[in-house]
């Protein structure tokens, strides 16, 4: 544990005081063959939170073990480029590893997620000079398609998910900025609403597909407790099973909060602390309660 | 002219952002401290330079790609909407 700490205060000291570390040309290259590095693409928007590799220990048990998260955006596809709207589409690539014994994982996951901003976003105290079209609350649709390998059980798994987000430049509304008198960024908070479709054989039972339909009402906040360095994020999400057939339990709600700091006035790369208690949907929806803490990359 | 497209551009800036426009700073980089905008609020952001930038040239656009690259600072936003304008 010690030698992991020690690397971890390494890697990212030498990132925060040489322009010229490894990190820096690997990000520079990301940005010019438009690969961006996130924990996820899931759709929801806090792909703020960066990619991490990290040592976590179990609360539920003596176990402690490493975890891998790790998600490429491979560049950027949109349409409609000449309305006041965007349909964005990309592939992407995840790895999500676990070496608990209690929530085991290694799944390789590949897929197409698309975003679609249907309307512009009006705002307020613009110069009443410029055009201000659009709507004071948008909706921002997302979805989510996942292909994974799932390399301890050997089998195919299948997930689909859409879900409905709202931005708005008001004040205190969803998406808006939470600011000091300095301009200093504090956060903002994101809600969203969503229907996910699973297909995973061999989850409770080996032989057997669960096939399942959730919905979900999540809230994640972002907040900055020390502008610049320290970032607090709170993420709740209540999941329901709507399938009567399947063995999964019907509620499934999660919690995640995670601390997260960044030296040197930079965001690419820190270190984290992540707390998590409810039903792992990248696992295998037990009830897990785990202490991580991280290095976070995110390009 | 160009120097009304700089203002216009950080007026947008600072109305997705809840900043003065008089207070956003050109080498303010849009996803960093102070104005970090997310991919999000760029692509709204997009959409709103995206109508400014037809009202003066109707055959261009700008992506919301554009406005989501990592370093993309103040300058080189209003310096992309002037190009595109055709200034």
């Amino acid at each position: 544990m010690k030698k992991v700490v020690f690397y971890v205060l390494f890697l990212v000291t030498n990132y925060s005081f040489s322009q010229n570390s490894f990190l820096s040309k690997l990000e520079e290259w990301f940005e010019k063959h438009s690969f961006s590095v996130r924990n996820t693409f899931d759709g929801s928007k806090n792909e703020q939170k960066p990619a991490s590799i990290f040592f976590r220990e179990n609360h539920k048990s003596d176990n402690d073990f490493l975890n891998v998260d790790l998600a490429f955006k491979i560049s950027e596809f949109e349409l409609f480029v000449n309305k006041p709207m965007a349909l964005i589409i990309y592939p992407k690539v995840e790895w999500h590893k676990s070496t608990d014994t209690t929530d085991i994982k290694d799944k390789l996951d590949g897929g197409i997620n698309l975003e679609w901003i249907p309307f512009a976003l009006k705002s307020p105290d613009l110069d009443e000079a410029l055009d201000n079209p659009g709507v004071k609350l948008s909706p921002y649709f997302q979805g989510i398609s996942s292909f994974k390998r799932n390399f301890i059980d050997n089998v195919y798994e299948t997930k689909l998910s859409g879900n409905i987000s709202f931005v708005s430049n008001y004040k205190f509304m969803p998406g808006s900025d939470f600011r000091n008198n300095n301009d200093d960024f504090l956060g903002r908070y994101y809600p969203y609403l969503g229907v996910e479709y699973n297909r995973i054989p061999d989850l409770l039972v080996d032989g057997e597909v669960e096939e399942f339909t959730t919905y979900f009402f999540r809230v994640f906040i972002e907040s900055w407790v020390i502008p610049q360095d320290l970032q607090l994020n709170l993420d709740y999400t209540f999941r329901r099973n709507l399938s009567s057939g399947s063995d999964i339990r019907k509620s499934l709600p999660v919690f995640i909060l995670s601390l997260n700091y960044y030296p040197g006035n930079q965001e690419s790369v820190g270190l984290g602390y992540e707390y998590k208690n409810g039903y792992d949907n990248e696992g295998r929806y037990n009830l897990i309660e785990t202490s991580s803490l991280k290095l976070n990359v995110k390009f | 002219m160009s120097q009304k497209v700089i203002k216009d551009v950080k007026a947008y800036i600072g109305s997705h952002t809840g900043i003065n426009p008089n207070r956003i700073k050109d080498e303010y980089v849009l996803k960093k401290h102070p104005l970090k905008f997310d991919d999000a609020k760029l692509a709204f952001l997009a959409l709103s330079l995206r109508g400014y930038i037809k009202s003066h040239n109707p055959s261009a656009t700008i992506l919301v790609k554009e406005l989501r690259k990592k370093d993309l600072d103040v300058k080189k936003t209003y310096e992309l909407v002037i190009q595109r304008i055709g200034q």
